[in-house]
């Protein structure tokens, strides 16, 4: 073979070699990010210098200064530390305004739009037939807007806005700190006879609002009709839906509704309907907190907003770009009457009315501005900081403690479904598919693997199972006797029975007593699914008086305490409170109370299932976390708010792994997320469960389970137990799919979910779908 | 499924918020999947499917329908831009749009295996056959043949087989699915929906005139609403039209064609206004409705499960406003379409349902041993699968293993398969035993010839007997044992009963429980194969029937027959009903106790059995009574049809008088708490 060939062949096969060994490469494809990861941090931001022309200064306070333009009601917070300006409201001009041809003109504006865009309050009423209206304190003709300083402090200003049209006082307190802005409206100083109208108060709806539409001079047409959309901020919204989710900045083609978060869930008894039903739609995970925030850039400028009082009565709102407004804005809705359907005959005849009186609260709500990327007050401007900074807060105001740890590997935990009950020839039937005795075996089993820090909650032990138990007492059927149980609670494990106090059905008891009403006198009802009088032991359940609740959680745990268990596990009124509107009505507020003490009377380790933030205090563990958003479609990226928030207050426990979610990825999120993995199980196959409203237990046998349980709680302790008792400072995205996590004490724990080894900047390799625990 | 479909139809109705609480929550689906339980009840199982990708930045604009071409892209009909796009959902950008001046409402969209784009333009008239660099080649306008006629045209889906054939879904064309060759000549409907009348219709043909027929609004067939070809070239097609219609649930509306047009799966569940049809390289189909709900057949048209919602006021993955195509990618991910929000969401299989699509693949490949294996698998994931059982079943059933086969199809109720299982087993233990009970015969037969030898002078025959006749010495026994005389001679033994020589009031009431316990026996302790869900039984009812019809009859028998010059009393008509009960609780027992033994090929027998026992028993009562009453027969049969006017009457007015209880009982309680209140001076 002559050389010339050889000089085109060497290199081709060379090349064809590099191909074909490069090829696994390049036909797995790249990691490609949902909306259920982290994503890279946003680009970086640029902004413009703060024009202080026009604006009032008030106030300096620590490294902020505040000032305000009393023509727009705007008020405006100078961060010095990194030079950033946040406005209350956009602060635009009115195009009518403005002389100037060259400047463009804002699209979309009309007199009302200028004042919501500008406006610090805006109120939402109801017209005489019941139609919801808005105004804002900035609207010309319609209110009157004053600030006063309060006692000479110039860091204590009060906004008094009389809205004239709808005849309506208000005054919203205004104190210029160190950490940001706090705003009060009190209860007494709405006044007027609009007031029994007040259908919500917005708080700064447009603060922090992205996007914008501007039109320029069109010289051929001598009219501003050439829209440019303003450039696009690189930022996200942070909101606490599930474990918290991001909203990035974006121009949605698609034609979107706002996002409504109702804090603590929907209050059924005050809803529109008595009549609730459950859909084939998975129900939305309602925010557990009053917490939500904005970031702009990548950790340049943040702000996380929570409300310390009126949290039951709020809403957190996401409003994208829409037909009505350029805008992307969130902001804090506060709730003052609602309407609802009121039946007047047995054909459910009805009509909808508002309540006669408005609900009477104080809202107080904080704003705190984050700078940086956290290197000096560890608080960097992102969901991170956004949540340390909030955690910090909750521990300043002992809704958190700092838990002390003792046991050197996490927990597990494990619930067991005793029985249920299913329809038989007469009545109903108890199906048991785990009993005491067999509870004991498999907690034997368990513990033999090695795994000790074991809790466990025992589902449906009394007679008639998870259906038919009454929430009241521990009468045990036929899954053991109460010396077998006395044996069980005796075991080398926290062990409790596990308990819905809130979701109550006939089979149980009398409902006409015992169930709260709605606002118009009914009993609240929820039709299930696939409820069906003729197949089903019941077709609905009702919700329980917040009372009678507390006082059944009472009762059961002293029974238990008496059995030896020393602990409880509640359900139900955990993630939802309930008012009654019977003979004596129990408002939300008080209803939250009513929870709050009879948990706070328990001289036992409380386990709760998904508790409201209201709860956190007296939460020793906290089950079934949220691992996910609800994944609505304007949710870009999935983070860990919540567990960096609970982190080192309590034990988290994630959801049911063997019910899907023990998959590679579900474990490294598990890591990644710092919660601890549990199981639902039973002894009998979970068959059995067919024909009862335990039906959606669909593979519960420890048998099959054996093997799994090991190896995922093996892998989580691995990683997990290293960072127990240590302080969750900070989570940084480093690749698509790839994170880290560092804790205080130098430990750091790398998570890889792609089908690559990532090798970090420090040079750490994580394998492909694994993790590296650095530093400890 | 028609459970769930009505329980929709409700929400829809009230427009009742969906709350609830989601206790088996743990990944990051945004609706139920639904699957057949045991019983066939619906029941809730881990998702099937989970979102994926959201797709929100196309700028599309009510997009009608999408489809993946050979390319590996997605095609998408973006009708409102008037557009068709090529997307590549792997690197998320738009590679290729088909724009043409022809376009005006390019709505359907079919992309061959060789790249030819057919776009079903409704507006424009037309089907436009576009190659994959977007060149016009060819476009099929109103077909000219005179047997289309003045037929509407106006296509708005379109298929095409391997052949080059276009199947066309055009508006107002109610004759079917139009199909064309590949050179645009009419080649006739390929399909056709029958009309099928309601009651309500079928009276109107009955009793109307020509005129009232004539103003009647035209019963026309169901239209089709879309129509696919897989890559064999196979037609399937939904069909429009909710099944909340009158009896409009019983129409195919999820077909597969075979060449002659006609549907080979049969009536299949389906719901909701179905949009949109697809089918995978296994031949798995998927369907969906407007209102989001998806739902997954095997090749053979059974129903797998089903999930996706309607999003009530919010925009979540997975909820959709109006759900109009679905399609499916090579790798098993479904893409799916929505036309009033304008997006497409995505999502991939788990493994739940790789696991169960496998097992299907191995059972229809005859591999059975491989599928129950795969089946286990599932039934890991889930142990409530009945089609895990079933699949396990049949595979053991193919395999010979009877009763590991019997045993699932017991779990998953599926009684037509128990009953061949069973049929097989009961032959073998027939075929193993046969030696046996021949043997046991062949003795039997010994042992009496020889009794018959030893026993000439019918000693022991006689002392036997005489011992077997004691207990009728007890004239209990002997009232009771009365009712088989009665059986064989009713007018002698009735007209002995009436003299009062025979039969006894205790004795009847024995004869009248018996008749109860063989009755319930027969209701509730049937066998597997015969026995309807006991769980679905309302108990009470039964009791309460039984007794409520026997008791109403002897009732106002005695009020008709005392005005009428019956010679019967209250006492005497319960006695003859009770002694007519004999055959009829005989062949309920025999009936209960042969359902163990018996499959469903052999069921004819048992009823006939059953109907000989009523009629007899039947027969028994009238003659009894006739006997009673000293009636002729005449007048006998007159009586005991006024006796079932009068018992219906009596019903009516206890129905009234239960419906306006509950109003009566509430207007007691308002007076009571009325006075309660202001005795008590409470608020």
């Amino acid at each position: 073979m002559s050389s010339t060939w050889n000089k085109v062949l060497i290199p081709l096969a060379a090349v064809l070699l590099l191909f074909c060994a490069g090829l696994p490469f390049v036909v797995r494809a790249q990691y490609a990010s949902t909306a259920r990861d982290t994503k890279l941090p946003p680009e970086r931001a640029e902004y413009t210098a703060f024009d202080p022309e026009g604006l009032e200064k008030l106030a300096d306070a620590g490294p902020l200064s505040f000032y305000y333009r009393e023509s727009r009601n705007v008020l405006t917070v100078v961060d010095n530390r990194n030079g950033y300006t946040w406005k209350t409201g956009l602060d635009l001009p009115a195009n009518d305004e403005l002389t100037d041809p060259e400047t463009p003109r804002e699209d979309k504006m009309n007199a009302l739009y200028h004042a919501l865009y500008n406006s610090l309050v805006t109120v939402e009423y109801y017209d005489s037939s019941n139609n919801v209206k808005t105004t804002a304190s900035a609207a010309k003709g319609d209110a009157v807007a004053r600030l006063a300083t309060i006692d000479g402090d110039p860091a204590h200003r009060r906004l008094d806005v009389e809205f004239t049209k709808i005849n309506l006082q208000l005054s919203v307190h205004i104190y210029l700190t160190e950490t940001g802005l706090r705003f009060e409206i009190r209860d007494e100083e709405i006044t007027g006879e609009g007031q029994s109208r007040l259908a919500a108060i917005q708080i700064a709806p447009y603060m922090g609002a992205s996007g914008g539409q501007k039109l320029y001079y069109n010289a051929e047409t001598g009219a501003y009709d050439l829209p440019v959309h303003n450039p696009a901020v690189p930022g996200y919204i942070f909101i606490p839906d599930g474990c918290g989710a991001l909203m990035r900045f974006s121009a949605h083609t698609a034609n979107l509704r706002r996002y409504v978060g109702r804090v603590y869930g929907n209050d059924v008894a005050s809803g529109t309907y008595y009549i609730l039903r459950e859909g084939s739609a998975v129900p939305v995970k309602e925010p557990l907190m009053p917490v939500f925030g904005m970031a702009y850039g990548d950790r340049q400028a943040a702000f996380v907003g929570y409300a310390s009082s009126g949290d039951e009565y709020m809403e957190i709102i996401v409003s994208p770009e829409s037909g009505q407004s350029f805008y992307t804005n969130a902001y804090p809705r506060f709730v003052y009457n609602t309407q609802y359907y009121h039946v007047y005959n047995r054909q459910n005849d009805g009509y909808f009315k508002l309540t006669a009186d408005r609900r009477h609260y104080d809202v107080v709500m904080h704003y705190q501005f984050l700078a940086g990327d956290g290197q000096s007050d560890g608080l960097a401007a992102d969901y991170t900081g956004m949540a340390r900074a909030y955690r910090a807060y909750l521990l300043e105001t002992g809704v958190l403690q700092k838990a002390q740890t003792t046991a050197a590997s996490i927990p597990l935990q494990v619930d067991f479904v005793m029985a249920d009950s299913k329809k038989s020839i007469i009545g109903n039937q108890e199906v048991v598919t785990t009993t005491a005795a067999q509870a004991m075996d498999m907690i034997e089993s368990i513990q033999n693997m090695g795994i000790t820090h074991l809790s466990v909650g025992l589902m449906g032990a009394q007679s008639g199972g998870i259906t038919g138990g009454k929430p009241w007492q521990l009468g045990f059927g036929n899954t053991g006797s109460k010396s077998d149980y006395r044996k069980l609670l005796a075991m080398d494990a926290d062990i409790s029975f596990r308990q819905d106090y809130l979701n109550i059905n006939a089979t149980q008891m009398s409902m006409t007593d015992n169930s709260a009403r709605h606002l118009s006198g009914q009993l609240v009802r929820l039709m299930l699914d696939l409820g069906d009088e003729n197949t089903t032991p019941i077709s609905e359940t009702y919700y329980a008086r917040p009372d009678k609740s507390a006082g059944w959680l009472y009762k059961q745990a002293e029974a238990a305490k008496a059995l030896g268990a020393e602990s409880v596990t509640v359900d139900g009124i955990t993630g939802m409170a309930v008012s009654d509107y019977g003979r004596n009505p129990i408002r939300l507020s008080e209803a939250i109370r009513i929870y709050q003490e009879a948990l706070s009377s328990l001289d036992m380790k409380v386990n709760l299932s998904k508790p409201n933030q209201y709860l956190w205090q007296y939460t020793d563990r906290f089950l079934d976390t949220p691992m996910f958003t609800s994944s609505y479609i304007m949710e870009t990226d999935t983070v860990p708010f919540l567990q960096m928030v609970l982190n080192g207050s309590m034990e988290v426990c994630g959801p049911y792994a063997n019910l899907s979610f023990y998959t590679r990825a579900d474990i490294l999120r598990m890591i990644d997320y710092n919660v601890y993995p549990s199981f639902i199980l039973t002894y009998e196959p979970s068959y059995l469960l067919a024909a009862t409203q335990s039906s959606d237990f669909y593979s519960t046998e420890y048998s099959l389970y054996e093997p799994i349980i090991k190896s995922v709680y093996g892998e989580t302790n691995q990683a997990l137990s290293v960072v127990r008792g240590r302080e969750w400072i900070g989570r940084e995205v480093l690749a698509p799919g790839v994170v880290v996590n560092r804790y205080d004490g130098g430990v750091s724990i790398f998570i890889n979910y792609t089908g690559d080894v990532f090798t970090a900047p420090d040079g750490t390799e994580v394998a492909a779908e694994g993790y590296r625990v650095r530093g400890a | 499924m028609h459970k769930r479909s009505i329980l929709l139809f409700i929400a829809v109705l009230f427009g009742v918020m969906a709350v609830g609480s989601a206790r088996a929550e743990a990944g990051y689906y945004t609706s139920y999947t639904y699957t057949v339980g045991v019983n066939d009840s619906m029941i809730r199982t881990q998702s099937a499917y989970l979102p994926d990708k959201t797709i929100t930045d196309l700028s599309l604009n009510a997009p009608e329908e999408i489809t993946f071409g050979p390319d590996g892209f997605l095609y998408i009909a973006d009708t409102g831009n008037r557009r068709v796009l090529a997307y590549d959902p792997g690197r998320n950008t738009v590679v290729f749009e088909l724009t043409s001046e022809e376009f005006r409402s390019p709505r359907g969209l079919y992309v061959t295996l060789n790249g030819d784009i057919y776009v079903a333009d409704s507006q424009s008239a037309a089907v436009f056959r576009f190659d994959r660099e977007g060149t016009l080649l060819q476009t099929y306008r109103r077909p000219v043949e005179n047997s289309y006629g003045d037929t509407a045209y106006n296509p708005y889906r379109v298929a095409v087989d391997r052949g080059g054939s276009l199947y066309i879904v055009s508006e107002g064309v109610y004759n079917g699915i139009i199909q064309l060759s590949g050179n645009g000549e009419f080649l006739g409907y390929f399909a056709v929906n029958k009309t099928t009348l309601n009651f309500f219709q079928r009276m109107q043909q009955l009793f109307f005139t020509r005129e009232q027929k004539a103003n009647l609004q035209a019963n026309v067939p169901l239209t089709f609403s879309n129509v696919y070809a897989d890559k064999k070239g196979m037609i399937y097609s939904v069909t429009m039209g909710s099944s909340f219609g009158l009896g409009s649930q019983w129409i195919e509306r999820v077909k597969k064609h075979n060449t002659a047009g006609q549907n080979m799966l049969g009536l299949i569940p389906a719901a909701g206004e179905l949009t949109g049809i697809a089918t995978d390289a296994q031949g798995i189909i998927y369907t969906c409705d407007k209102r989001g709900g998806i739902i997954v057949y095997t090749p053979d048209g059974e129903y797998i499960f089903d999930f996706g919602a309607f999003g009530e006021d919010m925009d979540i993955a997975g909820l959709y406003t109006e759900l109009i195509s679905i399609t499916v990618a090579d790798d098993g991910t479904l893409w799916t379409c929505d036309n009033k929000k304008a997006y497409l969401q995505s999502y991939t299989p788990t493994e739940f349902t790789k696991n169960t699509f496998h097992a299907i693949d191995l059972f229809t490949q005859g591999q059975y041993t491989a599928s129950r294996e795969a089946w286990t698998e599932v039934l890991r994931l889930n142990q409530m699968s009945v089609l895990a059982h079933n699949g396990i079943g049949k595979a053991y059933l193919y395999e010979q293993d009877y009763e590991n086969a019997l045993l699932h199809f017991q779990v998953a109720g599926n009684r037509t398969q128990y009953s061949d299982a069973f049929w097989e087993l009961r032959n073998d233990i027939l075929q193993r035993n046969l030696t046996y009970v021949l043997l046991v015969v062949l003795l039997l037969i010994g042992f009496f010839y020889a009794l018959k030898i030893f026993d000439r002078k019918q000693r022991l025959r006689t002392a036997v007997v005489q011992a077997a006749r004691i207990p009728l010495s007890v004239s209990f026994v002997a009232n009771l044992v009365f009712v088989f005389h009665v059986a064989r001679h009713p007018f002698d033994a009735y007209d002995d009963m009436k003299r009062g020589h025979k039969g006894s009031l205790p004795a009847a009431i024995l004869l009248y429980g018996l008749f109860f316990l063989s009755f319930m026996a027969f209701m509730l302790g049937k066998a597997f194969i015969m026995q309807v869900n006991i769980e679905s039984i309302d108990t009470r009812a039964l009791v309460i029937g039984f007794f409520a019809i026997t008791g109403l009859f002897a009732f106002c028998n005695h009020l008709v027959t005392s005005i009428n010059d019956g010679e019967g009393r209250f006492k005497t008509i319960c006695m003859t009903f009770a002694y007519a009960t004999g055959p009829v609780t005989i062949a309920l027992l025999a009936y209960t106790g042969l359902t163990y033994v018996i499959t469903t090929n052999e069921i004819f027998l048992l009823n006939f059995m059953l109907g000989a026992g009523a009629t007899w028993s039947l027969l028994l009562l009238v003659l009894g009574l006739q006997e009673l009453h000293g009636y002729s027969f005449g007048t006998n049969m007159k009586s005991l049809l006024i006796t079932l006017f009068f018992m219906l009457i009596v019903t009516v007015v206890l129905l009234i008088l239960m419906l306006l209880w509950d109003q009566i009982i509430q207007f007691a309680q308002a007076v009571g708490k009325e006075l309660f209140a202001s005795v008590f001076n409470l608020e």
